[in-house]
């Protein structure tokens, strides 16, 4: 045993080593998809948690180690993001005993993967202590692209030694499930019906709104706790002591929470296969595109080329997970140009139809400056 | 060649091989050299042999390749059947005892191996052509898995001694079939097998010749796990390379085989208890907190001695400080939380794990969380508080002190709510820079307040870290820490398990330095840093380090996951599953579901099913009685799977949530040396035995459940088809095989009557002695394989369980009470039971009891505890049981012979399932009979209980009578396992 000094890049060095994130240690740790591995192996550890925790804890670990471009935590929050969007790490409900107090917690799915008629393997989910590394040989086929790890050439067998590591194969159908498109009156009366039928609210919790008055292009400054002017229903969330925040749509009189629904809010609509997958911010998110839609301020989205001439699409709203999921597999995430909440690098080819995807179901609208 | 010419050609190749092989490695049977047409001459050789006459002592060497060829196909159900169909004039001419001498005579002459272990000491002789088979087909694909595990830990073992290696092997075999397990009862066979795949070609005929070693390959990459050979292989070689050349020859260095070394400290083993507290809200919104302890997983435990495996897999375990009792194989599988009640005393042992292995005991007892009056948590970010082990306070951080006696006075301090009792707790925050106020208030409760130097795990997140001075790594990841001053300093020295300090030049305040540990072994390890600040003074920094072995990874078994299952017997064997004795417990998220599927295999070796059937979605959390009542409605009377199941060699259960997360549970059929064969209405006795001693066969008819008829064993081993329906026990007074028969086309009244018979048990006096063997007919007819009895059969039995537990309560009841039972269970309806009621005892004798009677709706809701809760409340005022005591309280109590709860126990389960209650009351038989026959209206009241509660279900759209094949709808006992 020997104590040694080690430089800020030998620590950079030996982490990226260990986080091994593409089968090759080579990288920026504060890219994508080194930190995508750093929570993925605190996951691996520290689950079931609030995302507080990993984030924290992965910030702890890179302390000292990434040049301060932009607020660390905030840069590992939204890859944890991505991670939840693509099914590495589930959000979940929890009971701390049965018909008891339910918290929101982090969960690390399971090793499991996935088949795209491409042919390309995605690797989704992780196991306790990073135990189920692959065989060397697959390992080093494995790539990242952004948070999601893929196998873009599975050699013969491949198939066949996930299964034998005990990697479950999730069809089509239940990772890449996305919901029926719909009205956005249809999809709004929905929610209405299951808050009709809420019991009234008798404590006062504290909240936090998404005010549909403000303007659609900050989704951040639309979030405000509730006055007397706030009449009507409302996407709310609110903090919870020990998990992650609670989701609802709530009736606000003058204010005031009259009733409330939690979310997510599972319907026939929602086959049970794939309600690991929703989180309660995706059907938030997707009631709020619905909203602003029936009051004529659908959020939008431009489409651009980049320099080297691939086909980008920006966000104002955030991408319920079904979506950004799709898009991952089909694109990646790409940094976030001007004025957007989010941007994907999506194939030029696909485009046109993922912009008819997503906006027949968040009734998007183009840029007003497109 | 004739039989002579072969063995002559055996023995000049095993004696080359004997002089080659090093003399502690045995020498196998199946290393005979023989290739694929030399080998089928042989067969045919030893065939013709027998066709015609005995054997000589000069055939045993071809006889012994025989037998091990047959042993290598071996699929853990069935050898001398199959043995006997291959060579025709076995049955005149062979002799098993003739075969364990021949292969005994190849031990002596060329060093072979020789069975060890429990099922080689049990199946003697057939213990011998599968050892010599080396690794028989069905334990190929678990070898795979076991040896691919393995690779994670390799590095512990600092030798390759074969024994050691078979031990660390069958340690991580948790989840491998019950043949694997039994095969890993032999370490030493088992490491020579994985050394010779290990080893380089020409080092590896140290353990395995050739030829056996390519068949073994070859083997093993056709599997669905052969993927995971080369891996496995891989990582067994750089292991071997690193070791010195006396280590890879096997040799310890230091102690021998024979002499361990002490029991180590659980630290060592990686094992130690953390405390944390959490905060939740309450019913009014108040915040409440628990306090939680962090338990680590006992998987080290194993692989330290792996005869601790069974006690950690079968006995339940008390955590001090919680009222709840943990299933079997709690911690198994990784760090587990339990939320406490009262602090754990340090006097008392904080686990207690319901076994009689005493060393396991002990080493448990020494793990403990260390005592103190005063303990102290850092609050988190995300709420949570851990515990700070060093017990020195930070200034800018908050805390929670946990006290039991009267907390210090802190300066803004806040009292928590907490739910554990006899401590109290206060949060508090300390400013920064902190006066000397805080330190003075704290010392008083031996907490210091330091500030200046500040340690954290930095690159890859560490397995645990309490955010203050104590971290967790798994052995090889890289241990780097980060260390800063928060003011000036002049150096700092930094010293690592007290060894000499590493000065480290003094970096400006802010600004990190980085150390690395070098490889850290697994146990407890201590960093401490001494900084010289500018104003003169010292500032001290010291981390506390756990290094642990990685632990191997169980699809929906670890507590990261959100589904987990736990299968009680671990590896469960076909009849006991369609006996309802395996217990499945599906924790995870309230709205999730999994689905349930069985793929029937009719070879261990199948790769693809003969039958896969789907159910139906099952919610989330699905607890074991959740799960006995769904396989006893929805499976066990489902004719496709019974059919399935009678065919079956094996059973992969799958349980699916999805992206959740999927289990798999391997059922295989258990090798039995005796039992019974149906096809069709055919019987016949099939004798897999090693002994020769006489077997008796009896046919019991349902009409008369406790009469036997003797059977001529030839015309039972011949086969033959018994009349009408019954129950065929063979029995040799040892092993015993049953087996009910139900004509398999039943049709009109004849039909019903056969499957509806009316019992005639003979008269049954109110003593125990009647009742005893009224108890032995219910289990000599609940004992029938009930994967091979059919439906017909299930009702069948069903009928005569429930006669038996009729005629208990007759025997200690009127007359008038057997009628009025009948029309109650016949009719279930409130007035019959009222009728029922009026007679358990007479109204002379008071009717408080009366006021205690719950409504058959009331019984029918309510689980097992809650029935047995009413019965002990009813028994208070018949007077049948003592009024509440102090020492009836308490964890584990309730099980104890003689408590309330368990004469309530026995009634009901007298009164609903009397073929449990010898094996569930164990010595204390006689105590309960005896109860019952003194309060006789006890038992007619778990009776009327038992009836009551399942009127609901027979009349209810849930099921008719059929629709549930347990002996009494919502009465199925767990298994006694």
């Amino acid at each position: 045993m020997a104590l040694t000094r080690l430089s800020p890049s030998d620590v950079q060095r030996i982490t990226l080593q260990a986080l091994q994130v593409d089968g090759k240690a080579s990288g920026d740790l504060a890219s994508v998809p080194s930190l995508a591995a750093a929570l993925r192996r605190a996951a691996a550890f520290m689950c079931p948690c609030p995302p507080r925790s990993l984030t924290r804890a992965v910030a702890t670990g890179l302390r000292g180690l990434v040049p301060p471009e932009r607020p660390l935590e905030e840069q590992i929050e939204e890859v944890l993001g991505s991670l939840i969007a693509y099914g590495d790490v589930l959000e979940l409900w929890i009971e701390d005993e049965p018909g008891g107090m339910r918290r929101r917690l982090l969960y690390a799915a399971p090793p499991a993967f996935a088949r795209h008629p491409s042919g390309v393997l995605y690797l989704v989910g992780l196991a306790a202590d990073e135990s189920v590394k692959l065989p060397e040989q697959l390992y080093g086929l494995v790539e990242a692209n952004g948070v999601a790890r893929r196998i873009k050439a599975p050699t013969e067998g491949a198939v066949d030694a996930l299964r034998a590591l005990g990697f479950v194969e999730l069809p089509d159908s239940i990772w890449l499930w996305c919901p029926e498109p719909e009205t956005a009156s249809r999809h709004v009366e929905r929610y209405n019906r299951l808050l009709d039928q809420a019991s009234p609210v008798t404590s006062d919790p504290t909240l936090e709104i998404l005010d549909p008055e403000r303007p659609v292009r900050y989704y951040q400054g639309r979030w405000t706790a509730p006055r007397s002017i706030h009449t009507g229903r409302y996407v709310a969330r609110r903090p919870q002591t020990y998990g992650a925040p609670l989701w609802s749509f709530v009736e606000l009189e003058a204010g005031r929470p009259t009733r409330l629904i939690d979310l997510p809010a599972f319907g026939k609509h929602i086959p049970a296969e794939v309600r690991p997958y929703c989180r309660a911010c995706d059907q938030a998110w997707q009631l709020q595109a619905a909203i602003d839609a029936e009051r004529g301020e659908a959020a939008w989205f431009r489409r651009r080329s980049d320099a080297s001439g691939n086909m980008l699409i920006d966000l104002v709203a955030p991408p319920p997970a079904w979506l950004e999921r799709r898009w991952t597999v089909l694109g990646r995430r790409a940094p976030r140009s001007k004025g957007a909440l989010v941007s994907f690098e999506l194939p030029d080819a696909v485009a046109d139809h993922e912009i008819s995807f997503a906006s027949n179901r968040l009734w998007l609208t183009p840029a007003p400056d497109a | 060649m004739t039989l002579g010419e072969w063995s002559e050609r055996l023995d000049e190749h095993f004696c080359a091989l004997r002089a080659d092989r090093p003399q502690t490695r045995p020498v196998f049977a199946l290393e005979h050299g023989l290739n694929a047409g030399e080998l089928e001459a042989l067969q045919a050789a030893v065939r013709n042999r027998l066709r015609e006459a005995e054997p000589t002592a000069s055939h045993c060497l071809p006889l012994v390749v025989y037998a091990t060829e047959l042993g290598y196909r071996f699929d853990g159900t069935e050898y001398w059947p199959a043995f006997e169909r291959e060579t025709p004039g076995w049955t005149i001419y062979g002799d098993r005892n003739w075969l364990r001498r021949a292969f005994r005579y190849f031990a002596e002459r060329y060093g072979g191996a020789k069975p060890e272990g429990r099922w080689a000491r049990h199946f003697g002789i057939i213990a011998w052509p599968i050892t010599h088979a080396v690794l028989p087909r069905d334990l190929q694909r678990h070898l795979v898995r076991a040896l691919y595990d393995l690779r994670l830990i390799l590095r512990s073992l600092t030798a390759a001694d074969p024994e050691d290696l078979g031990d660390l092997i069958g340690a991580g075999a948790t989840s491998a079939s019950n043949r694997f397990l039994q095969f890993c009862q032999q370490p030493a066979l088992v490491g020579q097998i994985a050394l010779a795949l290990y080893e380089e070609e020409d080092r590896a005929t140290a353990y395995l010749s050739g030829p056996v070693l390519q068949r073994l390959v070859a083997s093993l990459r056709n599997l669905r796990e052969g993927a995971l050979l080369d891996e496995a292989r891989q990582s067994g070689r750089l292991w071997l390379r690193g070791l010195s050349p006396t280590s890879r020859r096997g040799e310890r260095t230091g102690a021998t085989s024979g002499d361990r070394p002490a029991d180590p400290a659980p630290r060592q083993l990686g094992l130690e208890v953390d405390i944390e507290m959490r905060p939740r809200q309450g019913r009014a919104g108040v915040e409440l907190w628990d306090v939680v302890l962090l338990l680590p997983g006992l998987q080290p435990l194993i692989a330290y001695r792996p005869s601790f495996r069974q006690p950690l897999e079968t006995a339940y375990l008390n955590v001090q400080g919680s009222e709840r009792e943990f299933p079997p194989r709690f911690l198994l599988y990784g760090r587990r939380h339990v939320v406490l009640d009262e602090l754990p005393e340090p006097t008392r042992p904080l686990l207690d794990l319901d076994t009689d292995d005493a060393h396991l005991r002990h080493l448990l007892g020494s793990l403990s969380l260390p005592h103190a009056r005063h303990r102290l948590f850092r609050v988190r970010s995300d709420g949570a508080a851990r515990e700070v082990r060093g017990r020195v306070a930070r200034p800018g951080q908050t805390y929670i002190l946990l006290s039991a006696d009267d907390p210090p006075d802190l300066e803004g301090a806040e009292d928590l709510s907490v739910t554990c009792e006899g401590v109290s707790a206060v949060r508090f925050s300390i400013p920064d820079p902190a006066g000397p106020q805080w330190d003075a208030a704290l010392s008083g409760v031996d907490i210091h307040v330091a500030a200046n130097l500040t340690f954290w795990p930095a690159g890859p997140v560490p397995a645990v870290w309490d955010g203050n001075g104590s971290v967790e790594w798994v052995e090889g990841d890289p241990a780097v820490v980060g260390l800063m001053p928060d003011a000036p300093v002049a150096s700092v020295e930094v010293s690592l398990d007290k060894n000499s300090a590493l000065p480290v030049e003094a970096p400006p305040p802010g600004e990190p330095v980085f150390l690395s540990l070098g490889p850290l072994r697994p146990g407890a390890h201590e960093l401490t840093a001494r900084a010289h600040l500018m104003d003169g003074t010292v500032a001290e920094g010291c981390l506390a380090i756990r290094v642990r072995p990685p632990s191997s990874w169980r699809p929906a078994a670890s507590s990261v996951s959100p589904l987990q299952v736990r299968i009680s017997p671990p590896a469960p064997a076909i009849d006991e599953l369609w006996a309802g004795d395996v217990t499945v417990e599906v924790f995870g998220p309230p709205d999730g579901k999994v689905r349930l599927c069985a793929e029937f295999f009719d070879g261990s070796n199948q790769p693809q099913p003969f039958e896969k059937i789907s159910y139906q979605r099952l919610s989330l959390p699905l607890s074991p009685d959740d799960w006995h009542a769904f396989t006893a409605r929805r499976v066990l009377p489902d004719s496709q799977s019974t059919r399935a199941a009678e065919r079956a060699r094996s059973v992969m259960l799958r349980l699916d949530g999805g992206p959740l997360g999927a289990a798999e549970v391997h059922v295989d059929r258990r090798f039995r040396p005796l039992r019974w064969l149906r096809e069709g209405d055919h019987a016949r006795l099939i004798d897999d035995r090693d002994s020769t001693s006489p077997i008796t066969v009896s046919l019991y008819r349902p009409e008369r459940p406790a009469e036997a008829v003797e059977i001529e064993t030839a015309t039972a081993l011949t086969g033959f088809t018994p009349q009408g329906s019954g129950l065929l026990l063979a029995d040799d007074g040892t092993t015993k095989s049953v087996l009910l028969i139900v004509p398999t086309r039943l049709s009109g009244p004849d039909g019903l009557r056969a499957l509806h018979p009316t019992c005639d048990f003979g008269h049954i006096r109110p003593v125990s002695g009647d009742l005893r063997r009224l108890l032995s007919v219910a289990e000599l007819w609940a004992s029938a394989d009930r994967s091979r009895t059919g439906t017909g059969g299930q009702i069948l039995r069903r009928r005569v369980l429930r006669q038996i537990a009729r005629a208990l309560t007759q025997a200690v009841s009127s007359p008038r009470w057997t009628s009025a039972e009948d029309r109650a269970a016949k009719e279930g309806s409130r007035v019959a039971l009222n009728e029922l009621a009026d007679l358990i005892r007479p109204r002379s004798a008071g009717d408080a009891w009366r006021r205690m009677l719950p409504s058959p709706a009331d019984l029918s809701r309510e689980a097992f505890a809650g029935r047995q809760q009413r019965l002990v409340r009813m028994g208070r005022e018949l007077d049948a049981l003592p009024p509440p005591r102090v020492e009836d309280t308490g964890p584990g109590r309730a099980r104890q012979p003689g408590h309330p709860l368990w004469h309530a126990e026995f009634a009901l389960r007298l009164a609903s399932a009397p073929h449990t209650v010898a094996a569930w009351a164990g010595d204390h038989l006689d105590l309960g009979l005896q109860h019952i026959l003194e309060h006789p209206y006890f038992l007619r009241a778990s009776r009327y209980i038992v009836l009551a509660a399942s009127s609901c279900q027979q009349n209810g759209e849930d099921g008719g009578h059929d629709a549930d094949l347990s002996l009494y709808p919502s009465w199925s006992w767990p298994s006694l396992a």
